[in-house]
């Protein structure tokens, strides 16, 4: 199923976040969503999974409209996703975080994510890497069509980053969207095919990896100049 | 047991049903203040039920419950989606708006040579089958806590089921239940009228005990109380509110020598807990090490 972002635009008051931006997704694509403090990554995010309401422009995942739906029809719809910084339920286990009141078993989803020995522990008690682990678990338990990731490497040693992105190998779903924001373009070369670029709320690179690195927008958005020459 | 011991077991057992519904609200992230509101509810429901068209004892408590249920789902309407000081205020308006209407609240029916019914201001009398139908106070003391332990094992099985998993991600990260795709409005919505009738089995259970009920039973102090006892008892188990209500009532409001003192003493308990131990005695760590520590016990007389 294509996830469509059409002329999407969100305002908070006067202050424009995300300025008409437009991205189609193919089924099993893996987009990167990278740009600096402030871009509209994670209201981007935001907009999909309809905690933020779009002052324009829709989205749409295959034949559903996904704008205008309240967050929970979005995730029933078959969007899933992880917070900037990992949003647990402290006082729940390990086990009922993944579970988070659906009819799901858990163990595959721990025995995935290496936290089978935690499961009956409070979330309040897990490393931050753990609990980086456990939030990706409570978004795949749902099988989510789209996986929204917020820096998912956030806070994580280089050991750490690269057990997450093994973790994300084996957890791809072959037709499964994914969208990644993140910060460490290492990752992003190592697990998407596509980038997207925003800066200031608007959209200004949609391509490769590597063509990344020699556009010019992008490069002053990052650097402040274009490189001499 | 003397008769003053049985009253205050009575009076306990009857709280913990109070207790328990602001405990349901307070996990699902909700503060009320308007418990009394439910309660008083199910006082007069139950003593109509009763008195004026004759049901027996068990179907006038079953109908307070209902009745407070009842008004639980059409309070959730407006109230539920609510949280904070939003919740709390509307939960005390709800509970001052009951009080307020039962004092203008008039329903008598004449029962044999008398009128019985609640007259507004001068209460509700009359609600007389505990006597009427021959059960002592020693055995009604017995039922009411029979159907408490009834009530506290479905309460810990419910906040272990889907439903109580749900309702407590809504009380610890409300936007990550939506996210996760739950029906949070329906969750809150059974919560809130679920926590009524809680509430309303009390006040039920009292009016019968008490054979009288009057608009200030639906005194706020009775819903600040309740909120307090899971505070002090802890949130980690049903259990905790009933300890609250037992160090209030069995001990503070019960020992002649601490009683000038009950607000005081009950007062600072409040804030040392909510400083201290922000989720209790019996908080969540608490109840996880007592269960591996009987585990552990249970394991070693076995092997």
């Amino acid at each position: 199923m294509t996830l469509a972002i059409e002329d999407l635009s969100v305002s908070f008051g006067r202050v424009s976040a995300l300025d008409r931006v437009s991205l189609t997704v193919a089924p099993g694509e893996r987009v990167g969503l990278v740009g600096p403090n402030g871009a509209g990554k994670t209201t981007l995010l935001d907009a999909i999974s309809g905690l933020v309401r779009p002052s324009r422009g829709t989205v749409h995942l295959g034949a559903t409209r996904l704008t205008g739906l309240a967050p929970a029809q979005v995730a029933r719809a078959g969007v899933g996703r992880t917070f900037q910084s990992p949003r647990l339920a402290p006082w729940m286990t390990v086990a009922e975080n993944v579970r988070a009141g659906r009819a799901i078993d858990a163990a595959p989803w721990l025995a995935l994510t290496a936290l089978e020995r935690r499961r009956d522990e409070l979330a309040v008690a897990l490393t931050p890497a753990e609990g980086r682990r456990l939030e990706l678990a409570r978004a795949l338990a749902g099988h989510p069509r789209v996986l929204l990731l917020d820096e998912p490497s956030g806070g994580l040693t280089a050991a750490e980053t690269d057990g997450l992105i093994g973790l994300l190998e084996r957890a791809t779903a072959p037709d499964r969207i994914l969208i990644l924001v993140e910060h460490k373009l290492g990752v992003i070369r190592r697990f998407t095919d596509r980038v997207v670029v925003l800066h200031l709320g608007e959209q200004i690179f949609d391509g490769s990896t590597a063509a990344m690195g020699r556009d010019t927008r992008v490069l002053e958005a990052y650097l402040g100049r274009a490189p001499a020459g | 047991m003397s008769d003053y011991a049985l009253s205050v077991l009575i009076r306990i057992g009857i709280e913990v049903f109070v207790a328990l519904s602001a405990y349901v609200l307070l996990l699902m992230g909700r503060i009320s203040f308007g418990q009394q509101g439910f309660f008083a509810i199910g006082a007069y429901a139950g003593g109509i039920a009763t008195a004026l068209h004759g049901a027996p004892l068990a179907v006038g408590i079953a109908v307070g419950g209902a009745a407070a249920a009842l008004a639980g789902l059409l309070v959730a309407i407006p109230l539920a989606p609510k949280r904070g000081l939003v919740f709390a205020a509307g939960s005390l308006a709800f509970g001052e708006l009951v009080r307020i209407a039962l004092l203008a609240f008039h329903y008598q029916v004449p029962v044999g040579p008398d009128l019985v019914g609640p007259a507004g201001a001068d209460g509700f009398r009359g609600i007389r089958v505990l006597f009427t139908s021959g059960l002592s106070m020693p055995a009604y003391a017995a039922a009411i806590y029979v159907l408490l332990a009834a009530t506290l094992v479905a309460s810990a099985w419910s906040l272990r089921s889907r439903w109580g998993e749900a309702l407590r991600l809504i009380g610890q990260d409300e936007e990550v239940a939506a996210t996760a795709g739950l029906r949070v409005a329906a969750v809150r919505m059974g919560t809130v009228a679920a926590a009524g009738g809680l509430a309303g089995l009390g006040g039920a259970l009292f009016a019968h005990y008490a054979t009288y009920v009057e608009p200030g039973h639906a005194d706020v102090m009775l819903g600040v109380h309740s909120l307090a006892y899971g505070l002090i008892g802890g949130l980690g188990t049903p259990l905790g509110p009933a300890i609250g209500v037992a160090i209030d009532i069995g001990i503070l409001e019960s020992f002649r020598i601490l009683s000038g003192y009950r607000m005081i003493i009950f007062g600072g308990l409040v804030a040392l807990f909510l400083i201290v131990r922000p989720r209790g005695l019996l908080d969540e760590v608490a109840v996880r090490r007592l269960a591996r520590l009987g585990l552990s016990r249970w394991g070693a007389r076995r092997a």
